[in-house]
């Protein structure tokens, strides 16, 4: 299984620790590919990237406006794109570099990995220090229509 | 573009929070001002009404309006109460339909403002509002903005010419123009992890765009 990297967390030693990390579980990580980098890919190639690549999942960054941004979410998955959200820590308590990533991701990438290869509809992932929690297209539909 | 299948955008459409246009709009649009606006029915009907806890979302062409408005405000004084029927009309008849072409706006015989682009002709119904026949350049030099940015489907930031916000990048949040990279990211990394850092995780940004984003999202740098 592959997944891909979106170009805000295409860092190379993180996408090669991930990768290591994801070995164990059969997952590849590869970072969007250098065609598609500084040429501002739109949101709506993406999915035709992830089938281009073979990827099950975007894994992606988010910091700032969650409940905004839940809405672009919904049309990933809504285009069959299912993606991996790691939420970033609070700048003055944690150092969100390539340890911290690593750490968001490693308790839970079996897990994620066992649901990408059993599901049959795109799933949201969304990771942070607490844990990980795992969204249906229908239940971003449902949240965002009420 | 993606089949919507009941959800609220389809992939490759924007969608903007109000704190977030007054922030591509800046230096001089409010948060307020939007808000009034929209509930003022200035704007039409958003995307989504927000409630606690939940943002009003407003589609790009709300954006463009926004931006209209003010213009048509600050640079032509005209009144807020005449601009709305104004800015209704345009909105569905020229601004927003790539059909018509190059407009050129001229008075009427009956002191009302034509819109032509050569093979079509459209009269405003401009409410008693009376447009001096000397603003008529600037009203259609500030359309022509409006439709340029609709046609390319991106508006630049004000005062960061290597910031742009466009509605099938990461659904409108600003970027770094050319890139999928938000502002909001690279500042935030930026404070936290210093700009050297941030030039090394994205090797194909340069320093200028990564330090126009974070001033932009107002992170001064740490001193290396």
């Amino acid at each position: 299984m592959i997944i891909l990297s979106d170009e805000d967390l295409i860092w190379t030693e993180l996408t090669n620790r991930l990768d290591e990390l994801g070995s164990q579980y059969g997952c590849s990580f590869v970072a969007l590919p250098i065609a598609n980098r500084g040429i501002a890919t739109p949101d709506d190639e993406l999915a035709r990237i992830c089938r281009q690549e073979g990827a099950a999942a975007l894994l992606t960054a988010n910091y700032k406006d969650f409940a905004a941004k839940l809405v672009y979410y919904q049309a990933l998955l809504s285009a069959g794109v299912s993606a991996i959200v790691l939420r970033q820590p609070n700048p003055r308590i944690d150092d969100p570099d390539i340890d911290y990533q690593l750490a968001l991701v490693e308790p839970h990438l079996q897990r994620i990995v066992r649901q990408l290869e059993r599901t049959g509809e795109p799933l949201l992932f969304i990771i942070n220090k607490s844990g990980l929690r795992i969204r249906r297209l229908q239940d971003l539909i449902d949240q965002l229509s009420t | 573009m993606s089949e919507r299948r009941g959800a609220l955008i389809a992939l490759g459409e924007g969608a903007y929070t109000v704190p977030e246009i007054a922030r591509i709009l800046q230096p001089n649009m409010t948060v307020d001002r939007i808000r009034y606006w929209l509930h003022k029915g200035l704007l039409g009907e958003p995307l989504r009404w927000g409630s606690a806890g939940r943002p009003h979302l407003l589609s790009f062409e709300q954006l463009l309006r926004v931006r209209t408005i003010q213009d048509l405000r600050e640079k032509l004084k005209f009144p807020l109460q005449k601009v709305t029927p104004v800015v209704e009309e345009l909105s569905d008849v020229v601004f927003f339909d790539k059909d018509w072409h190059e407009l050129r706006f001229f008075p009427t015989p009956k002191n009302e403002v034509g819109v032509s682009d050569g093979d079509r002709y459209y009269e405003v119904k401009t409410h008693q509002l009376m447009i001096p026949e000397a603003v008529l350049p600037e009203l259609e030099s500030i359309v022509r903005g409006a439709r340029r940015d609709w046609a390319r489907g991106e508006v630049g930031i004000q005062d960061y010419e290597r910031l742009v916000s466009n509605p099938r990048i990461v659904a409108g949040s600003p970027t770094i123009k050319g890139t999928r990279v938000e502002t909001s990211f690279v500042a935030y990394l930026v404070q936290a992890l210093g700009v050297e850092r941030v030039l090394e995780l994205y090797p194909h940004l340069d320093r200028d765009a990564v330090l126009q984003a974070a001033n932009f999202e107002g992170i001064e740098p740490p001193a290396a």
